[in-house]
C-alpha cells in the first residue's frame, strides 16, 4: 500500500499530467486509507494552480485546463462526499455565478476564466451563454453566490452588463454579491461607469480580482 | 454553396453531442493527431511560409479534420458531417476572383499565390473598432480619401442620439443602418460613392445584420461579413443569415475570429483549424473570399506576434494553394494611431501574410480595435503602402525582415503594455479631414527605417 506522502505525489503528478484515471485512482486510494480529505483537496489545488502556470506560458491550452478542471471537480466531488459523512464541510476561496452576457454567443473567453477560476479554488457556476440578465442575478441569489462574473465581446451587448448592477440593486441584494466584469470592450473605465466591483483584462487578472473581492 | 435545406436537415436528425465534449476531446484530440501524422510544426524563426509541402500538409489536415469532426450546430448540439467528395465538390465551384463596389469604385479582386509579385487590394477600416457617433462619418471619409484604399471596412457605432447599442433591440437594428449609411456618407463626401464597404459590424443578430441593407446603405455590391462561431461551429443565426444573403443574391465574405491557446491549442495546430474553418465558410456562407482576425493572445490581446502572424500567413498560403478562393485579413496592431510600434507591427504582420498571398488587407486599426475613435485613414494609407511594398520582397527576405522586426516589439505587446497612441480628432484636421503634419512625417520616418531593412517604397 502507498504512503499518504507517495499518494498525495500521486495525485498531483497525474492532475497536472492531467490523467484522469490516475487522479481517479489516487483519490480512492485515499479515502480507503480514510486518511484526511482537506490534505489531498489542498495538493491538488496546487496542481491546478500548476496547470493554470502552464495555461499562461501556452505550454498548455483551454481544453486541458477545462478537463483539469472537470477532474478537480469529480474528486472534490468524491472527497466532500467522505467529509460529509464525518461532518466537515469543504472550504472553497468563494462562488462565482460567471456567464457570457445576453446576446453574446462568444463563450471563449469566458470559458478560460470560469477553468482557471475553479484552478484557483473558487466553486464555478458557470451559466454558459448567452445568458439573460435575471438568469445570472437569480444564479448568483440561489447559490449565494460571492461575485457575480460577466462578459462580453461585443460593443453591443456590453450594456446589459451594467444590468446586472442595476438588477441587483432593483432586488435590494447589490450588497450581497460583488460584480466583475471583463471582455474585449469592456475597461475600467467602463466597469466603473457602470458600477461594477472589478475588472478584469484577462484571466490572470480575473483570478487575482476575484481573491481580493472575496477577501474584502 | 452548400444546401441551406440540406445543413438544417442534417443538424436536426444528426445524433446530439455534448459540446463540452466536442470542445474539449474531439476537437483537440483530432487536431493533435493530424499535427503529428503530416508533422505540422511551428517553427517562430519561419512566421512567413518558406515550406510549401508543410503548408500542403496543413492543407490536407484541415481538409481531414472537417471530414472527422464535421461543424457543430450550438442551435442543435449536433454534428454536421460532411463527404470529402462534398467538399470537393464546392471547392471547385470558388471563382478565383470577385468584383466588389459599383461604377468607378468597382473593384475586381484577383486570386494572388504566396509570392506573388502583385500587390494585394487594401480596404482601409475601423475593422469593426468601434467609433462615436459625433465622429463616425469623417473617420470614414478619412479612408475615402485614401486612393490606395479601395473599400472601407466598416466600424461599430457606439451610441444613437446617445443611446447605447444594445443587442436584439431596436437600437441595434437602427445602429446597423446608420454604420452603413454614414460609411456611405463619407465615401460620398470623399467623391467615391461607389466604394465596397464590408459590414455590419454594429449588430450581432441576424436582424440587426440584414437591416444593414437598405437606401443609401448596404448594396447587393458590398461585402456582408457572416461570421462562422469558434471553433468548427455554426448556430442557426449563422444560417439565417446565410439565408438572407443567398436568396437575395448579396455578395458575402465568410470570416472568423480565432483565439491562440483556446480549443484549437497552439500555433501549428490553430493554422490547421483556421484552414478547415475557411474551407467550411466558403462552402456554408457560399463566400468567394474568407477574412480572419489574427489569432488574439487571451492573455495579452494582442495578435502581431510571431505566432499569430505565422497562423494567418500559413493559413493563407494553404488556401491558395488548394483552392481557387480569396483570403483577407484583419490588420490588428497592439499599438495605437501615431505610434512607431503600429507601423512596426503592421509591418510584420501584413507583411507576413502579403508573402503568404493575402488577397485584401483589412485594417490596419490599432489598438486590436479595442479602444474609442482610434481609427484613421492614415492608417490604411500605411497599410496599403506596406503592401505594395512587402509584394516586392521574396519570401525568404520577408521572413527575415518579419522576424528581425517582430524582436523589436514583442515583449511590448506580449506582456501588453503597447502605447495606446491617438484618438482620429488628436490626429486629423477635422475640417479639412487630412492627417496632422505629427502622423505625416512619423509615418516618412519609419518609412526610412523600414526601408533600410529591406522594405522598397514606391511612394
Amino acid at each position: 500500500m502507498s504512503s499518504e506522502n507517495e499518494i498525495l505525489q500521486k495525485a498531483y503528478d497525474t492532475l497536472v499530467a492531467i490523467d484522469e484515471d490516475g487522479t481517479a485512482e489516487a483519490v480512492a486510494e485515499w479515502i480507503s486509507a480514510d486518511l484526511d480529505p482537506v490534505t489531498l483537496l489542498n495538493k491538488l489545488a496546487e496542481a491546478m494552480t500548476e496547470v493554470g502556470v502552464r495555461f499562461e506560458t501556452m505550454e498548455y491550452y483551454l481544453p486541458q485546463v477545462m478537463i483539469a478542471a472537470e477532474i478537480m471537480n469529480s474528486s472534490s466531488n468524491a472527497l466532500s462526499e467522505k467529509m460529509a459523512a464525518s461532518g466537515e464541510t469543504s472550504a472553497t476561496k468563494g462562488t462565482v455565478v460567471i456567464g457570457t452576457i445576453e446576446g453574446d454567443i462568444h463563450d471563449l473567453g469566458k470559458n478560460i476564466v470560469a477553468g482557471m477560476l475553479q484552478a484557483s479554488g473558487f466553486k464555478v457556476v458557470d451559466m454558459g451563454r448567452d445568458v439573460p440578465v435575471t438568469t445570472m442575478v437569480q444564479a448568483a441569489k440561489d447559490n449565494n453566490a460571492d461575485i457575480v462574473a460577466g462578459s462580453a465581446l461585443m460593443s453591443t451587448t456590453m450594456p446589459y452588463l451594467g444590468d446586472i448592477v442595476k438588477l441587483l440593486e432593483g432586488m435590494g441584494i447589490r450588497e450581497n454579491h460583488k460584480v466583475m466584469v471583463g471582455g474585449a470592450p469592456v475597461s475600467q473605465d467602463y466597469a466603473d461607469s457602470i458600477g461594477a466591483d472589478a475588472y478584469a483584462l484577462n484571466s490572470h487578472q480575473a483570478v487575482e480580482a476575484a481573491k481580493k473581492l472575496v477577501s474584502k | 454553396m452548400l444546401d441551406i435545406i440540406n445543413l438544417y436537415q442534417k443538424s436536426v436528425e444528426a445524433d446530439k453531442i455534448e459540446e463540452k465534449n466536442f470542445d474539449n476531446r474531439i476537437l483537440p484530440k483530432r487536431l493533435n493527431e493530424l499535427a503529428k501524422e503530416y508533422d505540422i510544426t511551428y517553427n517562430p524563426d519561419e512566421i512567413v511560409p518558406q515550406d510549401m509541402d508543410m503548408v500542403d500538409s496543413m492543407f490536407k489536415a484541415a481538409m481531414e479534420l472537417i471530414v472527422d469532426v464535421g461543424i457543430y450546430n450550438i442551435s442543435t448540439n449536433s454534428v454536421i458531417k460532411l463527404e470529402e467528395s462534398e467538399i470537393k465538390e464546392q471547392l471547385r465551384l470558388l471563382p478565383g476572383e470577385k468584383t466588389y463596389g459599383v461604377g468607378n469604385e468597382k473593384v475586381t479582386v484577383v486570386q494572388r499565390q504566396p509570392g506573388d509579385k502583385r500587390a494585394p487590394t487594401t480596404f482601409g477600416g475601423a475593422n469593426g473598432g468601434v467609433i462615436s457617433e459625433q465622429y463616425y462619418a469623417k473617420v470614414m471619409e478619412s479612408y475615402a480619401r485614401e486612393p490606395l484604399a479601395s473599400g472601407i471596412h466598416c466600424g461599430s457605432v457606439a451610441t444613437l442620439h446617445g443611446m447605447e447599442m444594445k443587442a436584439r433591440s431596436p437600437i441595434e437594428m437602427l445602429g446597423a443602418r446608420a454604420e452603413a449609411v454614414w460609411t456611405r456618407e463619407g465615401m460620398r463626401m470623399a467623391g467615391r460613392p461607389g466604394m465596397p464597404m464590408v459590414g455590419i459590424m454594429s449588430s450581432v443578430t441576424s436582424e440587426g445584420q440584414i437591416f444593414g441593407d437598405g437606401p443609401g446603405a448596404m448594396r447587393p455590391e458590398d461585402m456582408h461579413l457572416l461570421c462562422l462561431l469558434n471553433d468548427m461551429k455554426i448556430d442557426w443565426d449563422c444560417l439565417k443569415k446565410a439565408v438572407n444573403t443567398s436568396q437575395n443574391s448579396l455578395t458575402v465574405d465568410g470570416c472568423m475570429c480565432p483565439i491562440m491557446g483556446g480549443y484549437t491549442g497552439g500555433p501549428a495546430t490553430t493554422a490547421i483549424a483556421n484552414i478547415a474553418e475557411g474551407i467550411v465558410a466558403y462552402m456554408v456562407f457560399g463566400a468567394a473570399s474568407y477574412s480572419i482576425c489574427p489569432p488574439f493572445n487571451p492573455m495579452s490581446g494582442e495578435g502581431s506576434s510571431a505566432a499569430p502572424t505565422f497562423v494567418s500567413a500559413h493559413t493563407g498560403a494553404a488556401l491558395k494553394r488548394n483552392t481557387k478562393g480569396l483570403y483577407s485579413n484583419y490588420v490588428f496592431p497592439s499599438a495605437g494611431a501615431c505610434t512607431e510600434m503600429m507601423i512596426d507591427e503592421i509591418a510584420v504582420y501584413a507583411g507576413a501574410i502579403t508573402a503568404g498571398g493575402i488577397d485584401i488587407l483589412f485594417g490596419g486599426a490599432g489598438t486590436c480595435g479595442t479602444e474609442v475613435d482610434a481609427y484613421t485613414g492614415m492608417d490604411s494609407r500605411i497599410t496599403a503602402e506596406i503592401g505594395i511594398a512587402a509584394a516586392k520582397m521574396s519570401m525568404a527576405d520577408m521572413n527575415e525582415f518579419c522576424v528581425e522586426l517582430e524582436k523589436t516589439y514583442a515583449p511590448t505587446t506580449t506582456a501588453g503594455n503597447a502605447p495606446k497612441g491617438k484618438k482620429f480628432y488628436e490626429c486629423y484636421d477635422l475640417e479639412k479631414v487630412t492627417p496632422s503634419q505629427e502622423y505625416v512625417d512619423l509615418w516618412a520616418k519609419s518609412k526610412a527605417k523600414l526601408t533600410d531593412l529591406g522594405m522598397e517604397f514606391e511612394f
